[in-house]
């Protein structure tokens, strides 16, 4: 675990905790995979598939439908340290739902996707030929201030969010 | 579709709502404009706007009292430049944009006018034989008036974005551009949610969120196709950027089979790369956020092998006069990205209780100045007025728009073009004041008229010309009239031939 990752980890999980979410940050890719199926417990999921993800469903209640789901488990492509925001994108492998349907989103990622600032994960996304059909940049829970601008947090999107770092290589 | 059994779950019983508001707030401008200061005499009246007006001067100072410390006020510099930059090639950007959209599957729709792009959208949604539109917050849907024409053809529409479902039960316009809501109170949309229910709900904004949640739930996972506004097109990438906090956003744009994106020629920026300027300044000039909750990225429709995501994505593309504007001094007009930080630092919008006082779709400075100048440029040619030149909008605009100048600019249009009468009125009016026995006689006129109460007003109303003066109008105390000028009189006889740093006047 390198001292920038370290740094980068915890001003991420700081970030996060002003919006709404929650960070862990696990020892090794076995023990983040853990503390996923740990958050899932025994509700229905969908984990996509992922090579970071590879054995986080095992043991765990999943199903095809995202409606039918009470958990979503991705990954990020990126994750932003000043902002705790996940950079997010779609393809075969990652359906759009995942981390927007379920009431709970779980996102895995390693602490080597970690940037320092907004435009940096901008930037990640920018640089993918070709561009994903589908990307979101998701910063915490789902909030609105529409009632007298007073701050609520779980609307459409996720009521939890939870991101679990752990040290890659 | 059958109007007996609406679709959406959201809008279930929405007859229930009782709609309690002035013709000037509807959903539907009506035809004929009135007077606009009827309307706006009518909107300070309102006991809400004083509510709403409380609640956005305590807004505008959390928001705007230190609003750009070195660090935004460099990402504001930044983003003047990349604003600048696109206006400067607008056919170019455009061009690239609708290739790039294209490239990736999409189709791409240019509309010249509101009916263009209405009929354009009604095209799409007959062609999926839809019956229920999920509808993201969009102010060029509004400036089309999208939902009534698509409603006309059987088509159900449902705002998701809170506030604007608030408006849409309402029977409303929304009050302000990021915030539609703005001028309702939690008691209100309590008793609109009762009634919508049937039952009574607990009423904290919580609660009432959570309502909402389930309501318009269903409906995400039902409707045939998705309306959304854009907040960033990226040339370079064709990619359709919308930035939200609810999250309703993604859900427009992921679920339905359909996806029709509604934005207007300015919202191009040449590179995605841009939005990591943009979006965090938006963010902050809109709600103080460092990031809103979700940019949705959108890159053409689902590819192949793609669970989620709409089969077809369509792209329509609104000038409605904005590329006349394009070359002339309000140019920079069209460099705005949508914050609504002008409406709340404005205190003619706080004191109007929101924007419905304008009785436009863009209320606030910047309705101001775009009303008169988009679409056919004859609808708010007054509404320049409608502001005290404070400059608190160019204070708080994230890309430095000279908004006060502008109205000013846009004052003198209307002064060359219509308001001819009141223009003869003044004129003739100085000449007989420059006539020192006329002032006299008129000044000493006044002091007596004022001791009959009501005589003045009275008189006034004998014209029509004077009735329409007289309206929304205040009368100064007249027992005292000219007292000022004899104090400045008498003052510069004391002060003898003193003339320090001015001019005595002899």
């Amino acid at each position: 675990m390198s001292a920038e990752h370290d740094d980068l980890a915890e001003r991420f999980a700081a970030a996060l905790k002003l919006v709404g979410g929650v960070t862990v940050r696990a020892v090794s890719h076995e023990a983040a995979l853990e503390e996923a199926r740990r958050v899932c417990g025994d509700r229905p999921v969908v984990v996509d598939d992922d090579p970071v993800l590879s054995g986080a469903a095992d043991g765990l209640r999943t199903v095809d439908d995202p409606w039918t789901a009470e958990v979503g488990v991705s990954t990020a492509r990126a994750a932003v340290a000043e902002t705790g925001s996940l950079a997010v994108t779609s393809d075969a492998a990652h359906p759009r739902s995942t981390s927007l349907v379920p009431p709970v989103h779980v996102a895995v990622v390693p602490e080597d996707r970690l940037v320092n600032a907004y435009p940096d994960a901008i930037n990640v996304l920018a640089a993918l030929n070709p561009t994903p059909s589908g990307m979101s940049m998701i910063t915490g829970t789902s909030s609105t201030g529409d009632i007298e601008m007073i701050l609520v947090r779980g609307v459409h999107g996720p009521q939890e969010v939870h991101v679990i770092l752990y040290p890659a290589g | 579709m059958n109007a007996e059994t609406p679709r959406s779950a959201a809008l279930r019983n929405r007859d229930n709502v009782q709609v309690d508001r002035p013709e000037w707030a509807a959903a539907d401008t009506p035809p004929h404009r009135r007077p606009l200061p009827l309307v706006t005499r009518e909107a300070v009246a309102r006991p809400q706007a004083r509510a709403t007006n409380d609640r956005l001067i305590d807004t505008n100072h959390r928001r705007n009292d230190d609003k750009w410390p070195p660090h935004m006020a460099a990402l504001r510099e930044r983003a003047s430049v990349i604003r600048r930059e696109t206006l400067r090639d607008l056919d170019g950007y455009l061009g690239q944009l609708t290739r790039s959209v294209e490239a990736a599957g999409g189709h791409v729709h240019r509309a010249a006018t509101p009916e263009d792009a209405r009929r354009v959208i009604g095209e799409v949604a007959a062609a999926h034989d839809v019956g229920l539109v999920v509808k993201s917050k969009s102010m060029v849907t509004e400036e089309i008036a999208l939902t009534p024409y698509l409603e006309e053809r059987g088509v159900e529409v449902v705002e998701t974005d809170l506030g604007e479902y608030i408006v849409q039960l309402a029977d409303e316009r929304p009050g302000h551009i990021i915030g539609p809501a703005i001028h309702k109170s939690r008691e209100d949309v309590h008793k609109m949610f009762n009634e919508l229910a049937g039952e009574e709900l607990p009423g904290r904004p919580e609660e009432l969120t959570a309502f909402a949640r389930g309501r318009l739930r269903e409906d995400f996972h039902r409707a045939d196709m998705g309306i959304s506004g854009v907040n960033f097109a990226c040339a370079d990438t064709g990619t359709l950027t919308l930035v939200t906090n609810e999250g309703n956003g993604r859900m427009v744009t992921s679920q339905p089979r359909v996806h029709v994106a509604v934005m207007t020629v300015e919202k191009v920026v040449p590179r995605l790369a841009d939005l990591g300027v943009l979006v965090p300044l938006l963010s902050h000039a809109a709600t103080g956020q460092k990031v809103s909750g979700y940019q949705s990225m959108v890159t053409g429709p689902r590819r192949p092998g793609e669970p989620d995501g709409p089969d077809e994505l369509h792209l329509v593309i609104l000038d409605n006069g904005r590329t006349d504007i394009v070359g002339t001094r309000y140019e920079e007009a069209l460099a705005c990205i949508r914050c609504g930080a002008c409406q709340i630092a404005c205190p003619v919008f706080r004191t109007l209780g929101g924007g419905h006082g304008y009785d436009s779709v863009y209320g606030g400075p910047i309705g101001a100045v775009l009303t008169p100048l988009i679409g056919d440029r004859s609808e708010g040619a007054d509404l320049p007025f409608l502001s005290s030149l404070c400059g608190a909008c160019a204070d708080v605009c994230p890309v430095q728009i000279p908004l006060p100048d502008m109205l000013v600019d846009l004052r003198a249009d209307y002064e060359a073009g219509g308001g001819r009468a009141p223009r003869v009125a003044w004129s003739l009016w100085s000449r007989f004041w420059a006539w020192p026995a006329a002032y006299r006689i008129s000044v000493r006129g006044a002091r007596v008229a004022a001791r009959v109460p009501g005589l003045v007003r009275a008189l006034a109303g004998r014209s029509a010309l004077g009735r329409g003066w007289a309206r929304g109008r205040a009368l100064p105390p007249l027992r005292r009239a000219g007292d000022a000028r004899r104090w400045f009189a008498r003052r510069s006889g004391d002060a003898g031939g003193r003339t320090e740093g001015g001019r005595g006047e002899r």
